[in-house]
């Protein structure tokens, strides 16, 4: 069973303050227009699709495994230190930018594609 | 006369007698001279420290001018929090703040750290000292390679591989 792939997007917030994460933000959702570029596989994730579980449902389930996928993609640092004489205090935001995606199910796995972007 | 000449010829002959000399019928050949050749010795070229490290910096220039990939690697370090509902999401926070620290770090290398800093100095006395570091970048293509979780320490060791004609190409500042 090969179901038709649909295209999502992902994009990823981080929070740490004083070397503890205070707040994470995992954004999945369905794209509202199709990528014509070429793709390239990314990832594949071990686990079956559900019967009656929604291709959205099954992500936000993996969302730890779809994380690691992209961990190689472009994340925007900004970090902040405050040092006083006697407290500091430290904060961290990490911003992954947002990539599409699509997913393509097989009977155990699904496949993660990315896009190719022009630059590359 | 001929009396003092034969004495003379007789006095000769007992010299030589005495002397002991006798001709060899076979002669050696003639040794050749030989020259003892002068050994040179020559002081030792004195380098100074600093001529050394200017040398093996020279080296180490030309080591990375001819690499072509650039490595970046830095190890970061997270703390579980307190108020967490089981071991395993303080493992999992733990680990978040240990790659966010990674990526700063790593940020830091690529594009450097703005600092501000504020002393304030009253009756010859340091009152109040403020330092800010900031970061600002965005990083690309790093990957974690090693993980360990001690003592509610987690470190992460990232590294990043870029090749030196783009690292050139974005941070020659």
């Amino acid at each position: 069973m090969l179901q038709a792939d649909a295209e999502f997007i992902f994009s990823y917030k981080l929070c740490v303050e004083n070397a503890q994460a205070v707040n994470e933000q995992i954004y999945i959702s369905r794209a509202m227009t199709i990528t014509n570029t070429q793709k390239k596989f990314t990832c594949k994730i071990n686990k079956k699709l559900k019967k009656n579980e929604t291709i959205l449902k099954y992500l936000r389930n993996n969302k730890q495994s779809l994380l690691k996928c992209f961990q190689k993609n472009t994340k925007y640092i900004n970090s902040f230190y405050e040092g006083n004489l006697k407290n500091s205090y430290s904060q961290i935001t990490i911003k992954m930018t947002p990539i599409r995606f699509t997913v393509k199910f097989n009977n155990d796995f699904a496949i993660i594609d990315t896009f190719k972007t022009s630059a590359k | 006369m001929k009396m003092k000449s034969l004495s003379l010829y007789f006095m000769v002959i007992i010299g030589l007698l005495f002397a002991g000399c006798t001709i060899s019928t076979n002669p050696q050949p003639a040794k050749v001279p030989v020259v003892k050749k002068k050994k040179v010795i020559y002081a030792k070229k004195q380098v100074s420290p600093v001529e050394k490290n200017i040398n093996t910096k020279k080296k180490e220039l030309a080591f990375l001018n001819s690499n072509p990939i650039k490595e970046f690697s830095v190890i970061g370090e997270g703390i579980a929090p307190r108020n967490t509902i089981s071991p395993a999401q303080a493992i999992a926070l733990a680990k978040r703040a240990a790659v966010a620290d990674a990526y700063r770090q790593l940020g830091a290398k690529l594009y450097g750290v703005r600092v501000n800093s504020k002393e304030t100095v009253k009756d010859a006395a340091l009152n109040n000292s403020k330092i800010i570091t900031q970061v600002n970048g965005l990083v690309k293509d790093a990957y974690i390679t090693e993980t360990s979780f001690k003592n509610g320490l987690y470190r992460v060791k990232m590294e990043l591989k870029i090749n030196s004609k783009t690292w050139r190409r974005i941070f020659s500042y």
